[in-house]
């Protein structure tokens, strides 16, 4: 555990002055801007009074988020973290130190599952912020700070962040797998592609990893959703994942 | 007293990549407390038999005994007393010198004063809090050094550790690493291609060609075991050249006009003069010579092709 612990305070040094740590704000602030704007220009449509007006515009942007950032963002933080070691040729170094070759994979694993964890909080509160602001454009749309559903909109969220956990595994191992940053890269943007058409099918929708942290909360009807499934899915399939990826990194030739 | 004479000790070690055998059946002997050069030319498989020693790569036979235990990668606490420094030097850009020792220090779970204690054997202190990416490459090899130096190692393993650096900063490292044994108790295992370099600091020498360990024992057995160079200057080194080898002699060039040649003593010396003046070549030079280091590894790897 000491070992784990030793590996996981250095890779949060690490991050300093690096693109990383920006994209835990940048990609949240960017959604919700987008959808801000959105609500600007296309908002008179929009802006009747709605009694469950910040459900609908928080599964807006959630949706926003699980579909397509969430899956390029873990992609590319993902990468940006294997890259610096893979380009640094950093392996050399790293396992000829005293400490189990399983710890670096378990240290960076957590650190994604932070990175994303604060980006989905940020997500979180900056959807309440444009919510806020885009009452302020129209007053009548009911987006108004006492009729916030904290608990469902937390909840939301929640559980969109733990049905990632399946991707956010096969991104790390991907990215400390293999030396080059176009298969961290393209892996990702091939999935997201694909999760586009799978994302119509409930079926398929419900096993596929890219997809799953949507299809928490996209059903028509709420009850419909699988949500045992899709977090045995995520949660374990993690699991397994990380476990493979750290017996891999025991494994490796570094040529 | 230690209960081993050698700090690392390989038996038949070998590596093949595909078809090619990098490494062959090396029997690597490195004593307690010695600087060990390790010597060959480009592609010898000196990296890859440090890469073994690391547990980087895994040796498709042979057995690696370090501290006079096994080794595996399995018992990687070892490396506590270790430090290494494997080609560049694996550094952070984004971070300052400072800060990539931070990071090896946690890693190690080495005291904090060590830091500053490796930044100024280096000669680094004043540039530790810039940006690594900033670092010219001396600089960065010898944080790289630092380093290695990081964990006070019993056993530091360093591949090529002078790339980059400036004449001063060579010699700087030369005092370093001649010293380390004595003062600190720390065994050098020296890859360089430098023969010089190594000549003035190793105690011991091994010489791996085409895989296979050539040479290996102190460097004054290895100075014994070879035959004294004869300087020679004539009129026609060319012509000079061709009717030594037809004559059997073993000759070659430094890339100068001169020949070198091997000889057994001064009656050889007198034989060639005899040799090349029947042939009206006009011999001006004649000085025998003690092989340096670099006509010793010469002779090995000629006599090996």
């Amino acid at each position: 555990m000491t070992y784990y612990l030793r590996a996981l305070s250095v890779e949060h040094l690490k991050l300093k002055r690096t693109l990383t740590i920006w994209m835990v704000l940048i990609a949240p602030f960017v959604v919700n801007l987008m959808y801000f704007l959105t609500y600007l220009e296309y908002g008179q449509t929009h802006h009747e009074y709605d009694p469950e007006a910040w459900l609908t515009f928080g599964r807006s942007v959630l949706t926003m988020w699980t579909v397509m950032m969430l899956p390029l963002y873990i992609t590319l933080q993902s990468a940006l973290l294997g890259n610096s070691e893979h380009a640094n040729q950093q392996w050399k170094h790293l396992f000829a130190l005293p400490l189990p070759r399983w710890s670096y994979f378990a240290a960076k694993w957590t650190l994604l599952f932070e990175l994303i964890l604060i980006s989905s909080i940020f997500t979180f509160g900056f959807t309440i912020v444009s919510g806020w602001c885009t009452q302020q454009v129209y007053p009548t749309m009911g987006l108004t700070l006492d009729a916030i559903p904290w608990f469902l909109l937390l909840g939301m969220s929640a559980k969109a962040f733990l049905a990632a956990i399946l991707m956010f595994s096969i991104h790390t191992f991907i990215s400390l797998r293999w030396q080059s940053i176009i298969v961290s890269i393209g892996s990702g943007m091939v999935a997201v592609v694909c999760s586009l058409f799978v994302v119509r099918s409930d079926t398929w929708g419900t096993l596929y990893p890219w997809t799953l942290p949507f299809m928490t909360f996209a059903m028509d009807k709420p009850a419909d959703t699988p949500l045992m499934q899709i977090m045995l899915i995520s949660l374990v399939g993690g699991l397994i994942v990380a476990l493979f990826g750290m017996w891999d990194m025991t494994k490796r030739q570094i040529v | 007293m230690s209960k081993f004479n050698f700090i690392i000790e390989t038996e038949k070690l070998t590596r093949c990549f595909g078809a090619v055998v990098a490494v062959n059946q090396v029997d690597l002997r490195v004593p307690l407390g010695s600087v060990y050069g390790f010597l060959g030319p480009n592609g010898a498989g000196k990296t890859t038999t440090i890469r073994m020693l690391l547990g980087l790569i895994s040796p498709h036979y042979g057995k690696i005994h370090l501290f006079g235990r096994p080794f595996t990668r399995q018992n990687w606490q070892i490396f506590a007393q270790v430090g290494a420094l494997v080609e560049a030097p694996s550094l952070y850009p984004n971070l300052t010198g400072r800060e990539n020792l931070e990071v090896s220090r946690r890693l190690f779970n080495a005291p904090r004063k060590n830091i500053d204690e490796v930044l100024e054997s280096v000669n680094l202190t004043r540039d530790a809090n810039r940006l690594v990416k900033g670092y010219s490459q001396g600089m960065r090899q010898r944080l790289g050094i630092a380093l290695a130096l990081l964990n006070k190692p019993v056993l530091l393993i360093l591949d090529e550790p002078t790339n980059g650096l400036d004449p001063a900063g060579i010699q700087e490292m030369r005092e370093m690493i001649r010293g380390l044994p004595s003062q600190q108790g720390v065994t050098v295992f020296l890859s360089s291609h430098l023969l010089g370099e190594v000549e003035q600091v190793a105690s011991h020498i091994g010489i791996i060609h085409q895989g296979k360990m050539i040479f290996q024992g102190s460097l004054k057995e290895l100075q014994a075991q070879r035959n004294p160079i004869l300087h020679l200057g004539c009129d026609q080194p060319d012509h000079a050249e061709q009717l030594l080898l037809d004559a059997g002699w073993r000759v070659r060039r430094n890339g100068k006009p001169g020949l070198l040649v091997e000889v057994n003593g001064n009656s050889d010396a007198s034989l060639i003069n005899k040799q090349l003046m029947t042939q009206n070549i006009k011999v001006f030079q004649l000085n025998i010579d003690q092989p340096d280091l670099e006509d010793i590894f010469l002779q090995f790897t000629q006599t090996e092709n």
